[in-house]
């Protein structure tokens, strides 16, 4: 009996030993929200979908329903929705399986000068009792522009690879995605006549100074090359001298790496400046006069890699995308292209392209002949992450062609402002600067990398976390902005995320 | 992982809950079985193969009553306290490997009655210790110097041979034990979240003369060591933002290891065949310190992720043994293993506030390795004559598998490697008088990656007077290259990194001196003195190189290149007098290693000072034992990374102790309290030899302990006759 107690003793204290604590694997609560609690419209764009999102996929199909209130505005006649809303209240079916739902505003009619006319949505209900309303229940639709109040954007750069470059702009909370290699020159619009390398595609330019005729210099062409040309020595880390006689030679120091040529004091750089200053450009101001226009050398960068990295790392640089030689001359109001392959020396093409004041720059793309939809309109955006960004300089001692991941730039040439701030002392946190704490005199007109890279630790996969920046806007709207990833939950890097909030 | 638990608790209760009613039907079986006297079954080859061993060279025992003084769990919880092991623990992967001899795990061969054990990527070489459950362990028996004839390749610094407990002790018919281990990981306890918890349970049935058997399971389940460290579910956010302090997860990784094991044992006549099966799983999750902090980008709060890794290793082990004699005396004895080791990972986004898994990024096997074994030899071939004997034998082995950490993320070669060995061996005995013997052996291996080599050895033994014995013993071994040395790769713009084929397989050669002698004390008491010397010579050590490689720039890769001597003088002394056991020995070994035989390198001896001592104590009518052991490990060389490249380094002296009490509370139920690590040692300090050149040097600390911890077994066993 005794034998007894002491092996269900035993057996018992066993079992509570066995036992762990086992909690269920929580599943993420299905939730809705508005993607943005302000939408604007403008005069032009009169349909906006308007976006739900779920916290995860929906495991069900079902339907969210809608309700809203116009100010100043009758669903029928100054708007209507798709699907429709005629019975006071919108249904937005899911199906299961989605992760987000849509519908549509028309706006029919613009308000009248002087007067405001605006649409509130409302999350009203569910089809399913275990769906809730997130934290953005509601949003209002606004029948004229209105700067926009905070936000988070994940941008779309696309991953390890960083593919794209993305424009963002505040006032509207739009993104604008440009693939990297869609351009390699960037042509000025304004008054002077100036000519931007694509710095995230590693594009490079040596100026050939004197030769005006394209199709007389080919690769063995013996040039008048930069004297005083250093290259950076790999045991020394030192500028060691080289000697340039032909096109073929020059051509080997042109593409943006390590052993790019270059003098920096001498002012001998063949990429634009890291600043973006008009006066910082590899290509020398165009003139009206032709003969005053010579001809380039034009490295056309690094392909995008296709093959995704590992996780936590990145592949932006791929193959070398070739050489081309290239002059551009201009009559002010628009800039004419003539371009050939290095050994052509029959025939060149030529492309004119006119200044539209629309826009900082004009994107125009050697490998496809034709200018090319880049950056949004000069007032609609305010920082360009970049993603990849490349320049000739100095990087802790060491002078070379440098490239950079998780580049971020502000629009020093639309009239942007910024600056950086750090926690330290008595600045404020992020969540507790307001417009007082603003510094006008902090704000940096002219250098567009005051961002950079300097937001993340590029190798623990964390962000600077003491670290944000006050924008001002063209139109005298600020903002505040910190990064909060720049990888994705699954660690994939190029997947940048940031918070804003206008001040 | 969770139907996993509930599995494994529900195993074990039921097991429990068996016997609870077995328990009650018990009287009447008992009556069946008491007329039967039954004497053990324990006449195998695993002991013809270590008394082989044991006659050329000298074996050190740890037995059952070391290991239950120590509560000790699996292999890594016992070896810390022999006089010339040093269990290292890595606490990024959560394995521990051995030195012997200042040697690394990868020149100690583990076996398992007398089969090397499959390891990552080889055959009984690099095992993690901790992975070596102890629950069906009748001894460990730890053999020193180069065995290269016996036990094949990577038998360089010695062999450890684990020996499965057969049969029933003393006469009963069943056994069953219960145990239940609690413990305290530094002075972290819970429950369910901190801590260590052990459950063992074993049944053994001795059914008559020729038929026995065995099953049980032990869990461990190690909640890891969280020092600073502030577990999974930790976030620091601060105004809705994620301030990465670099405090979540653990400072040792958690761990939870299942091992079910049975064997029986078969006798017919004069033959015996033993069958053991033992299958292995283990979970190590490794937390990411890094929290990546993204905002809902619905609901703009923050939602906290990590990137967090999950490594499950499961081994599945057979083996069977024959024995008997042959013809006359002779006898033979083959051993058959088939060994299947795999190893998943897993990659996965932790939701820290909602505490599960979103998603994983990775779920794969990135490791396994199929392995085929066999070892046979026959004994007393010349048995008509007392001054001349013969053992001869072969060894085969063929392993395929391959292993993507090993290899490389990016290799082409995570195809299946295949490693055949057919080797053949034979040792002869020359008595040449009562007192001088010599045993001088040889061994052929043909091995499919790097050909043929034949290692050998010369043992004699001298007895001045039968308890006053001197053996001298010069051996040779090698350890072949491993995996990563062979196949690595790792190429791309910014690195080339490549392992070499062509490697050859580093020789080792030992000579070792021992003498000892036994006094006997008053009527019961007795001194065991033994002095030994011994050296090592590695040549042709594997290095990391930089070669250049045509227009790509430099190579990284392995070459033969290094050399590392060990030169030693020991002393141990046992002393058992009346109900104390007290022991106390020194080594003093120095150490020589050469980096890429630079001659910037300092290839001076590094010379080391080891102490080991143990104290017990037994009161009788308490059935009570006291014991305490101290181990003291002097400043060992090691390779760091240093401004230069790699340089020999140092590890500063440390001191680990522990005291139990074992008491037997009734007949059946007995229960173990004690503590591990009493100097709480948690890092060692590394720093690199200052030489003339540059006197700079890096100091770098690796984590060594959990700092001091607390146990306390209980241990219920219940025969039946």
């Amino acid at each position: 009996m005794k034998k007894t107690i002491q092996l269900t003793a035993m057996a018992l204290l066993f079992i509570l030993g066995s036992c762990s604590d086992d909690k269920d694997d929580n599943l993420i609560d299905f939730t809705v929200s508005f993607n943005s609690a302000t939408v604007s419209t403008t005069e032009e764009d009169t349909t906006k979908d308007i976006t739900l999102t779920f916290s995860r996929a929906a495991s069900e199909s079902g339907t969210i329903t809608l309700s809203y209130s116009g100010e100043n505005a009758e669903y029928g006649t100054d708007f209507t929705t798709s699907p429709a809303g005629d019975s006071g209240t919108i249904s937005v079916p899911v199906a299961e399986g989605d992760v987000n739902a849509t519908f549509t505003f028309t706006k029919l009619q613009d308000p009248v000068e002087g007067t405001t006319k605006s649409v509130t949505f409302s999350i009203d209900g569910f089809t399913s009792t275990d769906w809730s309303a997130g934290s953005t229940s509601s949003a209002l639709v606004s029948f004229t522009p209105i700067a926009a109040t905070s936000g988070v954007v994940d941008t779309e750069n696309g991953g390890s690879n960083i593919p794209n470059q993305v424009y963002f702009d505040f006032s509207s909370g739009t993104q604008t995605v440009v693939r990297r290699d869609a351009w390699e020159l960037g042509l000025y619009n304004g008054t002077e006549n100036r000519v931007f390398l694509n710095s995230s595609l590693l594009v490079a330019a040596v100026e050939l100074t004197g030769v005006t005729d394209l199709l007389s210099i080919t690769e063995t062409s013996e040039i008048d090359a930069p004297t005083d040309l250093y290259t950076l020595n790999f045991s020394t880390y030192q500028q060691d001298p080289v000697t340039v006689t032909t096109v073929a030679e020059l051509l080997a120091g042109l593409p943006v790496g390590y052993t790019q040529y270059g003098n920096v004091d001498e002012g001998i750089v063949f990429t634009d400046n890291k600043e973006g200053t008009l006066e910082g450009t590899a290509f020398a101001e165009v003139s009206t006069t032709a003969d005053e226009n010579y001809v380039y050398l034009v490295s056309l960068g690094s392909a995008i890699p296709t093959e995704a990295a590992e996780t936590g790392s990145i592949a932006t640089t791929g193959d070398h995308r070739g050489f081309l030689k290239v002059r551009v001359l201009t009559d002010g109001s628009s800039y004419t292209i003539q371009y050939a392959e290095l050994n052509e020396t029959t025939t060149y093409s030529e492309v004119t392209v006119a200044k539209d004041a629309n826009y900082l720059l004009t994107g125009f793309s050697l490998t496809d002949g034709q200018s090319v939809a880049t950056e949004p309109a000069q007032t609609q955006w305010d920082i360009n992450l970049s993603g990849v960004f490349s320049y000739y300089g100095d990087s802790g001692g060491i002078v070379a062609g440098l490239t950079y991941s998780d580049y971020v730039l502000h629009n020093t040439l639309g009239g942007v402002g910024l600056y950086q701030l750090t926690v330290e002392g008595d600045v404020p946190t992020y969540a507790n600067f307001s417009l007082a704490d603003v510094d006008e005199a902090s704000l940096v007109y002219d250098n567009r990398a005051v961002i950079g890279s300097g937001w993340r630790d590029a190798f623990g996969g964390t962000i600077n976390d003491d670290v944000y920046y006050v924008l001002k806007d063209a139109d005298a709207n600020y903002y505040k902005v910190k990064f909060t990833a720049y990888v994705s939950a699954e660690g994939e890097r190029g997947n940048y995320q940031f918070t804003y909030e206008r001040l | 992982m969770h139907l996993n638990k509930i599995l494994i608790s529900l195993c074990f209760s039921l097991m429990a809950c068996l016997f609870a009613t077995a328990q009650e039907s018990s009287p009447t079986e008992k009556d069946s079985m008491a007329l039967q006297t039954l004497k053990e079954v324990v006449v195998t080859g695993e002991s013809q193969v270590m008394s082989l061993s044991k006659k050329l060279f000298k074996v050190g025992v740890i037995g059952q009553q070391d290991i239950a003084k120590v509560a000790a769990n699996n292999l890594a919880d016992i070896l810390n306290y022999n006089l010339n092991i040093t269990v290292t623990p890595d606490a990024s992967t959560g394995r521990s490997t051995i030195s012997m001899f200042g040697l690394d795990g990868q020149y100690v061969k583990v076996l398992v009655d007398g089969i090397p054990m499959a390891s990552d990527n080889g055959m009984g070489n690099n095992i993690d210790i901790t992975q070596i459950n102890l629950e069906d362990v009748e001894r460990i028996e730890i053999v020193e110097g180069s065995m290269g004839v016996l036990y094949g390749d990577n038998a360089v610094a010695g062999v450890i041979n684990i020996v499965t407990k057969r049969g029933v002790e003393d006469d009963h018919a069943w056994q069953v034990q219960l145990s239940l281990q609690e413990e305290t990981v530094g002075n972290e306890y819970g429950l369910f979240d901190e801590g260590r918890h052990i459950q063992n349970l074993n049944i053994s049935h001795q059914a008559n003369n020729n038929v026995a058997f065995t099953v049980g399971a032990s869990r461990n389940d190690y909640a890891g060591f969280f020092n600073t460290y502030q577990g999974k579910d930790y976030v620091n956010i601060q105004d809705n933002t994620v301030i990465n302090d670099g405090l979540r997860g653990t400072e040792w990784s958690p761990k939870e290891q299942l091992t079910t094991f049975g064997n029986l044992n078969l006798s017919f006549g004069k033959h015996d065949i033993f069958y053991k099966l033992n299958y292995f799983d283990e979970t190590v999750t490794v937390y990411n310190h890094d929290v990546i902090g993204r905002l809902d980008s619905n609901t703009g709060e923050a939602n906290p992720t990590a990137l967090d890794e999950n490594f499950n290793t499961q081994r599945l082990v057979n083996n069977l043994n024959i024995s008997g004699p042959l013809a006359g005396p002779i006898l033979y004895n083959l051993s058959f293993s088939h060994q299947n080791q795999k190893r998943y990972y897993q990659q996965y986004v932790y939701n820290i506030l909602q505490r599960g898994i979103e998603s994983y990024v990775a779920d794969d096997l990135s490791q396994s390795s199929k392995i085929w074994y066999s070892k046979g030899f026959v004994n007393n071939l010349a048995h008509r004559t007392e001054a001349f004997n013969l053992q001869l034998g072969y060894e085969f082995t063929h392993q395929t598998g391959f292993d993507a950490i090993a290899t490389g993320e990016y290799s082409n070669d995570v195809v299946e490697n295949t490693l055949e060995n057919y080797d053949f061996f034979g040792v002869a005995d020359f008595n040449l008088t009562n007192r001088l013997s010599v045993h001088p052996g040889a061994r052929f291996t043909n091995n499919s990656q790097f050909g043929n080599k034949l290692i050998w050895s010369l043992s004699s033994t001298y007895n001045f007077t039968p308890t006053f014995k001197m053996k001298a013993i010069l051996g040779s071994a090698f350890r072949a290259p491993n995996f990563e040395e062979l196949f690595f790769y790792f190429v791309d713009a910014n690195h080339n990194v490549q392992g070499n084929p062509d490697l050859d397989p580093e020789d080792g050669i030992s000579v070792f001196v021992n003498v000892e002698n036994k006094y006997p004390i008053g009527d019961n008491g007795i001194l065991r003195a033994a002095i030994k010397s011994f050296y090592f010579d590695i040549q042709d050590k594997i290095a990391n190189v930089t070669i250049a490689d045509g227009d790509n720039g430099n190579r990284f890769t392995f070459a033969n290149v290094d050399y590392s001597k060990i030169l030693g003088f020991a002393v141990e002394n046992s002393i058992n007098l009346n109900n104390w056991q007290a022991s106390l020995g020194a080594t003093y070994l120095g150490e020589s290693t050469a980096i890429n035989a630079s001659e910037t390198s300092n290839s001076d001896y590094l010379w080391s000072f080891n102490l080991q001592s143990s104290l017990g104590y037994t009161v009788p009518s308490w059935k009570t034992t006291f014991s305490a052991q101290l181990k003291y490990t002097g400043r060992t060389q090691v390779v760091l990374e240093g401004a230069d490249g790699l340089v020999v380094g140092q590890t500063d002296a440390f001191t680990w102790m522990d005291a139990s009490v074992k008491t037997d509370i009734t007949n059946n139920l007995g229960l173990t309290l004690g503590a591990r690590n009493i100097f709480d040692i948690v890092t060692v300090n590394a720093t690199d030899v200052p030489t003339g050149a540059h006197g700079a040097s890096t100091t770098s600390s690796r984590l060594f302990g959990n700092g001091r911890s607390y146990f306390l077994k209980l241990h219920y066993k219940f025969n039946l006759n």
